[in-house]
């Protein structure tokens, strides 16, 4: 058998604001700035949340859906750019609450957004090599947006866990490419408390180069055309980007529209290419082909080809889906949301 | 609670873990290592699935330090389906009027404790209901 996913899981906070709440407080028009970034409402973690601990949720929903025992897990990696500590990995936190340690390897990972396909990439590398049986990879945030900042709109929450092997995989992995170059689109320096961004700056050259660049070259390596793919993932920042990117490659908007979690959960950051993709997989049919592309500002792309095997009908109902999380929520007004995000310094 | 206070009951916090009496089948959260039931010492070390059930709750509107930030919050006594109980703060409660006794609840995990901003970031196990309310 070949190496893929041998399952997978999310989750995603229970409480939401709504781009209508955040325009209230700031004057601004909701129903231009919604249909602008094509996004409704987003994900806020409670106070008691952070990418630790959604991380280890998530990943308890992927072991679940694989049925593969935890200690057989060899290798945890945990993208993100909102570790909890700046010097003690999360990555032992995860694996020390979901059962794997300790005998496996464990990193936390960063490079903005697409650190959770980075560590995807690397147990890719050491199942296929044979370094180990099984490895878990995931993409989490919190992202914070500053107060006012257009960016506020969109920063949500939310995590995506793969676990990866080459025993009963649901979808097996048929390549990999990436683009990277150095892109100053989006920042922020240690100890900072927000990122900084070069407003419109983050699309032409960085998002959209990188996202269609590494595409390209994917299709390249596997001889393969954009019609070859039944569903897409792209890495979301907003409701618009992945569907702009779809248009300049010629591929249908249905193909990308099922994994727009970003219109109700925001953009998760690390985890949003990453939800996408797990929504497509709740979807999708044995023999499909699925495209996973992520973008990290700084800036580069990680592209993957899926093809899904008749062993996802085995796992369904062991699988807790994406539309679980996303209808399941409740509505904060934005003092409740300051309290949440700790917008409120208190010292 | 200190680090290292902290890091020896991290298997209860982080993975549930309990003991399960082989001899008259009792089950202990947390770990213990003599059965009060039966006074075996035939005990194994299991991870409790998190499921269970609503049994008493307060709501705590003057929180202890560390917790001033958060009220009002809720405590709970929470009965597992293997049957022990025990307490946890039960979270993702928007509207206290729909908390029921006996109503299903699941273990998620979360922070516990964060005293200051320099120092270590305890982590583990609180209820939620099961159905959003
Ligand atoms: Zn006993």
């Amino acid at each position: 058998m070949s190496v893929g996913i041998e399952g997978y899981g999310v989750y995603i906070p229970y409480f939401r604001i709504t781009v209508k709440e955040i325009a209230r407080m700031w004057n601004d028009d909701h129903k231009t700035i919604s249909k602008g970034i094509n996004v409704i409402e987003k994900a806020v973690p409670d106070m008691d949340e952070d990418t630790a601990t959604i991380s280890v949720n998530a990943a308890r929903n992927a072991l679940n859906h694989s049925g593969i025992d935890p200690k057989n897990l060899e290798a945890i990696y945990v993208g993100s750019e909102s570790h909890p500590y700046a010097v003690k990995p999360t990555a032992v936190t995860v694996a020390e609450a979901i059962g794997a340690t300790p005998y496996m390897t464990a990193a936390d990972l960063e490079f903005a957004c697409k650190a959770g396909t980075a560590g995807m990439q690397m147990v890719f590398g050491l199942v296929k090599a044979n370094e180990i049986k099984y490895g878990l990879a995931i993409g989490t945030d919190c992202a914070q947006g500053r107060p006012g900042d257009a960016l506020e709109y969109t920063a949500g929450a939310g995590g995506a866990a793969f676990i990866i092997g080459n025993e009963a995989p649901i979808a097996t992995l048929e390549g990999m490419a990436s683009f990277t170059t150095d892109t100053p689109d989006f920042w922020r320096r240690e100890g900072a408390r927000y990122p900084s961004h070069a407003g419109r700056f983050t699309g032409e050259p960085s998002y959209f180069r990188h996202t269609i660049s590494a595409t390209e070259r994917l299709l390249n390596k596997l001889n393969l055309n954009v019609e070859d793919f039944d569903r897409i993932s792209f890495h979301q920042p907003n409701g618009r980007f992945p569907l702009s990117a779809a248009k300049i490659l010629n591929i249908p908007r249905e193909k990308v529209e099922d994994s727009l979690c970003v219109v109700k959960v925001g953009n998760t950051y690390s985890a949003a290419s990453m939800v996408g993709f797990a929504r497509q997989l709740d979807l999708a049919k044995p023999g499909e082909r699925i495209l996973l592309v992520s973008y990290g500002s700084g800036a580069g792309s990680d592209a993957f080809s899926f093809v899904v095997t008749d062993e996802i009908e085995n796992k369904r109902d062991r699988a807790v889906l994406v539309d679980q999380y996303i209808s399941r929520r409740k509505e904060l007004d934005y003092a409740m949301y300051a309290k949440h995000r700790g917008k409120f310094v208190m010292e | 609670m200190g680090v290292a206070q902290s890091w020896r009951t991290q298997s209860s916090r982080y993975r549930l873990a309990g003991s399960k009496c082989n001899e008259c089948k009792n089950y202990y959260f947390p770990v213990t290592v003599v059965c009060s039931n039966c006074e075996s010492d035939n005990l194994e070390v299991i991870n409790f699935k998190g499921t269970g059930k609503l049994v008493e709750w307060t709501r705590v509107d003057e929180g202890a330090s560390g917790f001033d930030h958060v009220v009002p919050y809720y405590f709970a006594i929470i009965q597992l389906d293997e049957g022990v109980r025990l307490s946890a703060q039960l979270v993702s409660v928007m509207d206290e009027s729909k908390i029921t006794d006996g109503m299903p609840v699941r273990m998620t995990f979360r922070k516990l404790m964060e005293s200051t901003r320099e120092g270590i970031i305890e982590y583990g196990f609180k209820a939620e209901p099961v159905n959003p309310i």
